[in-house]
């Protein structure tokens, strides 16, 4: 038999209050594992998704700027266009700071035959000049140029590379498949060359149901990537200035302002989240006190039968491990499991990017909730287990005879 | 049965107890000395001193003053964990209550104590050996039932054969038959009889019980914390 035998067995046998201090521990993770797990995700997601945008400057019609915005953090599907690209596209080659300037086009997908899946934004976009996908074709397909049939599609579309998918009864090949970044726009997007892009349009009165009405000249942003020396808001001013029926997003500032917009009421939690610990580790404490007291006279008895006060304080603070970490446990996965299911909700209400951690990542968010939930359990507990590990066997089994302040004279 | 050597020693042991700053004296300058392999008694009134001077023999209770040496040796003169070696390997203890552990069954409480004696517990050496104690009190077939399931005498019986796990050279008996029937009483006084004359055991046994005191090679009165041998 060994110590933790009979810790398992006190467990076992004191099944209430075992609960109570698992439930309580369990709430203390469940939560501490939820906000870091947003924070985490945010984090990351908004990294990622920076980097994905890849435009330091994105321009579209000054009163469709909202509806980009939505379309950018929600991903819900929306297009609109403008007409005078080209011509701007020259102004802006020619304005200072500026490296590169390439169009895209949004289109999406119709809820009929025509396509494999409707409501998706299919994305154009110019192969020669893009600085997103055509770069990471470059690099993660290991192959220059992309045939008119070929596209690459954000990590949420369910068909796998190689597969097919039709728009507007257009055929196209999946040659790739971005990696998740959290932001609905990019990873529920098909990105399609420009080329094929307009032949679907052109097309689509003779192979779709529904005729696309878009005509060559129009477009729906210019991504602009700027020199390192150009801020973006500097640039963004300049241009609005000149062409007042353009705006300006920056990419950098609609992510951060999204992710400052959960942060505050994350803020908040936290606090309450703070008062919420110290409440459960005193119900712990007050709790396994309790359980201690009462036991008073069997941790004699097991005094007396051989045990020293480092086994009592092991027994005691071994309980309180075991349960502590049972109880963090349980709320790691009560946490994970609610930010999972409530991830869509938080994305829609705050217009936040948000993506889930790695696996390492959530092993070392895990590991790290659980380790602060265990010291605190254990921290709550240590003084009174220490405290009736050093009494005399004696006093110990004296337990509810002996009054309050009745102690050794040991003159 | 050795008794010529002394085995425990007392030498004017003296223990106060405070309460409410008022100083209680529990025992007055107790001098006594048992041999090896001896069974004394200590009669006396409820709150004489009894309970308290078989703690302090026990290791339980160190005392205000004074010096218990077990073979020569001072017992408080040791560090926390020699004293719980001590209580773990010499002395077999019988309460006046039953003292098991609840959330055990009766043989992980019989295994309990080797915990702290041997280092290595739980080995089938072990096991037989608590199933052959359970059996010499009458308890083999109660070995997986918890303490609740007993009666105040098997409960009693699982407490004695727990205190002979560990060979111990003392058994120290507190009021171990309080609250019995008589015929449980009997058979329990029997069998701490029993293993004290097989295993040579040092017995020293507390009670208010004449009759039971009667049984002991010396006996002794406790009053008010003054002991005094019975001529």
């Amino acid at each position: 038999m060994k110590l933790y035998t009979v810790a398992a067995k006190n467990i076992k046998q004191n099944g209430l209050r075992s609960v109570a201090i698992i439930v309580a521990m369990s709430v203390l993770s469940g939560i501490l594992f939820s906000l870091s797990l947003i924070y985490s995700s945010l984090g990351r997601s908004v990294e990622l998704s920076s980097r994905r945008l890849g435009a330091d400057a994105m321009i579209v019609p000054a009163e469709y700027s909202e509806k980009t915005e939505d379309i950018l953090l929600t991903g819900r599907p929306g297009s609109f266009y403008m007409k005078d690209t080209e011509q701007l596209r020259a102004q802006l080659l020619k304005t200072e700071g500026v490296e590169t300037v390439s169009a895209q086009l949004f289109i999406v997908s119709a809820a009929l035959a025509c396509c494999t899946v409707s409501d998706t934004m299919l994305i154009g976009y110019e192969p020669e000049t893009d600085f997103v996908i055509a770069p990471w074709i470059l690099e993660n397909i290991n192959q220059g140029h992309v045939a008119p049939d070929e596209i690459v599609v954000g990590a949420n579309i369910l068909a796998g590379v190689g597969g097919w998918q039709k728009f507007y009864g257009q055929e196209f090949r999946i040659i790739g498949k971005l990696e998740a970044v959290g932001m609905p726009f990019i990873d529920n997007a098909v990105f399609i060359p420009m080329p094929s892009a307009r032949r679907m349009i052109a097309e689509s009165k003779d192979k779709a149901l529904k005729t696309l009405t878009i005509s060559p000249e129009e477009f729906t942003s210019l991504l602009v990537k700027l020199k390192n020396d150009m801020p973006p808001e500097r640039f963004a001013l300049r241009v609005e200035r000149d062409h007042p029926d353009k705006k300006v997003l920056t990419t950098s500032s609609i992510l951060s302002n999204a992710k400052r917009s959960l942060i505050v009421p994350l803020k908040g939690m936290s606090i309450l989240f703070v008062l919420q610990w110290v409440v459960s580790l005193f119900l712990v404490w007050v709790i396994y006190k309790i359980s201690i007291d009462e036991r008073r006279a069997e941790l004699g008895v097991m005094k007396a039968l051989g045990a020293n006060k480092a086994d009592i304080g092991n027994l005691l603070l071994l309980e309180i491990a075991i349960l502590s970490g049972s109880g963090g446990l349980v709320g790691i996965l009560c946490g994970y499991m609610f930010v999972n299911a409530f991830s869509g909700l938080l994305m829609l209400a705050y217009k936040v990017p948000f993506l889930m951690p790695d696996t390492m990542r959530l092993f070392f968010l895990s590991a790290g909730v659980f380790t602060a939930t265990l010291c605190s359990g254990i921290l709550s507990s240590y003084f009174t287990a220490t405290k009736w590990a050093k009494v005399e066997p004696f006093h110990l089994m004296k337990g509810g005879q002996i009054q309050k302040g009745v102690f050794d004279d040991n003159v | 049965m050795t008794m010529s050597k002394p085995h425990i020693m007392l030498n004017s042991i003296r223990k106060n107890f405070t309460a409410a700053g008022e100083i209680i004296p529990a025992l007055n300058d107790i001098n006594l000395s048992l041999l090896t392999g001896e069974f004394v008694s200590i009669t006396g009134h409820s709150g004489s001193g009894k309970s308290t001077l078989l703690s302090i023999i026990g290791g339980l209770l160190m005392p205000t003053a004074g010096r218990i040496s077990v073979h020569g040796k001072d017992i408080y003169d040791a560090s926390e964990k020699e004293l719980a070696r001590y209580r773990a390997e010499k002395i077999g203890f019988v309460f006046q209550s039953a003292s098991l552990l609840s959330s055990l069954t009766v043989s992980e409480n019989m295994l309990f104590p080797t915990i702290f004696a041997s280092g290595d517990t739980g080995n089938q050496e072990q096991e037989e050996k608590a199933h052959a104690y359970l059996g010499m009190v009458g308890l083999a077939d109660k070995a997986e039932v918890y303490p609740y399931q007993l009666s105040g005498g098997e409960a009693r019986r699982v407490s004695l054969a727990r205190a002979l796990m560990n060979k111990p050279e003392i058994l120290l008996a507190d009021e171990p038959t309080g609250d019995l029937d008589e015929d449980t009483e009997r058979v329990v006084m029997d069998l701490l009889e029993r293993f004290h004359k097989e295993m040579g055991i040092t017995f020293l046994l507390v009670t208010h019980n004449e009759e039971l005191a009667k049984r002991a090679m010396r006996r002794f009165k406790m009053k008010k914390g003054t002991l005094t041998e019975n001529a």
